[in-house]
């Protein structure tokens, strides 16, 4: 049988193109492919998150002159030099790829205006409610799954709760939770689990800080016991008000 | 840009400028790891300035053919935050018996090394020739499929497939090899998760 074509392989652990039934089949039998996929699907993932690390500060002054009075070594700063030198850190907000990727190849992308499209439809149906804050929920890459869904704050009189809709999960022996993450330290709360049909009606903690709880993410979990983040996120996206 | 090779032998050697100038290349990573595993930003100052001053005493230990200077300084600096930790735990064990559990949770310790792993690929890509890396950076940050980095960069289709195929396997080896060397986990082991 014919290991995965490594061109292939690179688009299959992006995430960018799904396996076809013969490469999935030899995929589940040859162990070597599937440690290259799983490796390089890995790899792709730490390579996503380090779009923010071309911003890190330096530490403060002192700790250097700490250093410096330790060792016995006194040298003066050489020149700068700053992580992953490809994307300088654009002054002001991070920009919104999405955006980016419509502006740039328009006719490429027809896929994700229908995807917004879709999901700005779910939006408009919003109940009574007052609708706090809404994130549009895509696939991970690394799930490689077509799903997605928007997630919606709602704020009645009883208190908050999380609304979420959610096509195209695949049906699978355990089952879908909710979390809410806070990115800049990477805590996570989970507020329940979503149930087959991908509408769920969620009540959140009335003492949750949804400015740093802000992440909303699905997770595919196991009747393993372990209540933890199982780690395979399928979906994901950031609340905003 | 002066590679990592040039300067991980001068500081192996003790050169007068070494040390300054890895810590200006990697001191705000070794910083950020710390403040992402430890509460306080003062423990966090105390990690950075330990590691540092910990590598430049040991530094005739480090061998650059196990692994990068920045992968050795992280796994300097993974210890010196269980150090911390370990420490804090001792000074008010009662008041942080939370902390304690937080330590010994597979979550938390997958979350470090998650950031180490995030810092080491960056570090890479920073490294990788020009081309490979934007066209790394639109497949990554962007999302772009191939056929739309070559649209967006005017570069043939089989080019833009090499560059990922290529680019990909320098972060995986450069990864690999870090982590062999701070024995986190074997390289290229089943993925647990």
């Amino acid at each position: 049988m014919r290991h995965v074509d490594p061109d292939r392989l690179v688009l299959l652990a992006l995430g960018e193109t799904v396996p076809d039934p013969s490469e999935s089949s030899h995929v589940a039998q040859c162990a070597a492919c599937r440690d290259d996929l799983d490796t390089t699907r890995e790899v792709a993932e730490f390579g996503r998150l380090t779009q923010d690390l071309a911003e890190l500060p330096p530490p403060p002054p002192r700790v250097w002159r700490r250093v410096a009075a330790a060792t016995g070594v006194s040298a003066e700063p050489a020149t700068p030099y700053s992580l992953n030198t490809a994307r300088p850190a654009p002054s002001g907000r991070r920009r919104r790829p999405r955006l980016r990727v419509l502006a740039l190849t328009a006719a490429a992308v027809v896929a994700a205006v229908a995807v917004t499209l879709a999901a700005t439809r779910l939006v408009d149906r919003a109940p009574a409610e007052r609708v706090a804050a809404v994130a549009d929920l895509a696939a991970v890459p690394a799930a490689q799954t077509a799903a997605s869904g928007v997630a919606r704050v709602l704020d009645g009189a009883d208190g908050e709760r999380l609304h979420l809709h959610v096509t195209g999960l695949p049906l699978r022996p355990g089952y879908y939770e909710v979390w809410l993450i806070n990115p800049d330290t990477s805590q996570m709360v989970s507020v329940g689990v979503l149930r087959d049909g991908g509408d769920e009606l969620l009540p959140l903690p009335s003492t949750i800080d949804l400015r740093r709880y802000r992440l909303v993410d699905v997770s595919a979990e196991d009747y393993d016991g372990d209540v933890t983040h199982s780690g395979r996120s399928l979906l994901r996206g950031t609340l905003a008000g | 840009m002066s590679g990592d090779e040039g300067l991980a032998e001068r500081f192996r050697g003790g050169g007068p400028q070494a040390l300054r100038e890895a810590y200006d290349r990697y001191g705000r990573v070794v910083h950020h790891l710390a403040v992402s595993l430890l509460a306080s930003g003062a423990d966090a100052e105390d990690v950075t300035q330990s590691v540092f001053v910990a590598a430049w005493q040991g530094r005739q230990t480090f061998d650059p053919d196990r692994g990068t200077l920045l992968g050795w300084l992280m796994g300097i600096a993974r210890r010196k935050v269980v150090d911390q930790l370990r420490e804090r735990g001792r000074q008010d064990q009662a008041a942080d018996a939370v902390r304690t559990v937080m330590v010994a949770d597979p979550v938390e310790a997958r979350t470090a090394e998650q950031v180490v792993d995030r810092l080491l690929v960056a570090d890479e890509m920073g490294r990788l020739p020009v081309e490979q890396r934007r066209v790394l950076a639109l497949a990554f940050y962007d999302d772009l499929t191939h056929q739309q980095i070559a649209a967006v960069t005017g570069l043939p289709l089989g080019t833009v497939k090499s560059h990922l195929r290529r680019g990909l396997q320098r972060l995986r080896e450069r990864w690999e090899v870090d982590n062999a060397a701070r024995g986190s986990r074997s390289a290229g082991a089943p993925r647990t998760r």
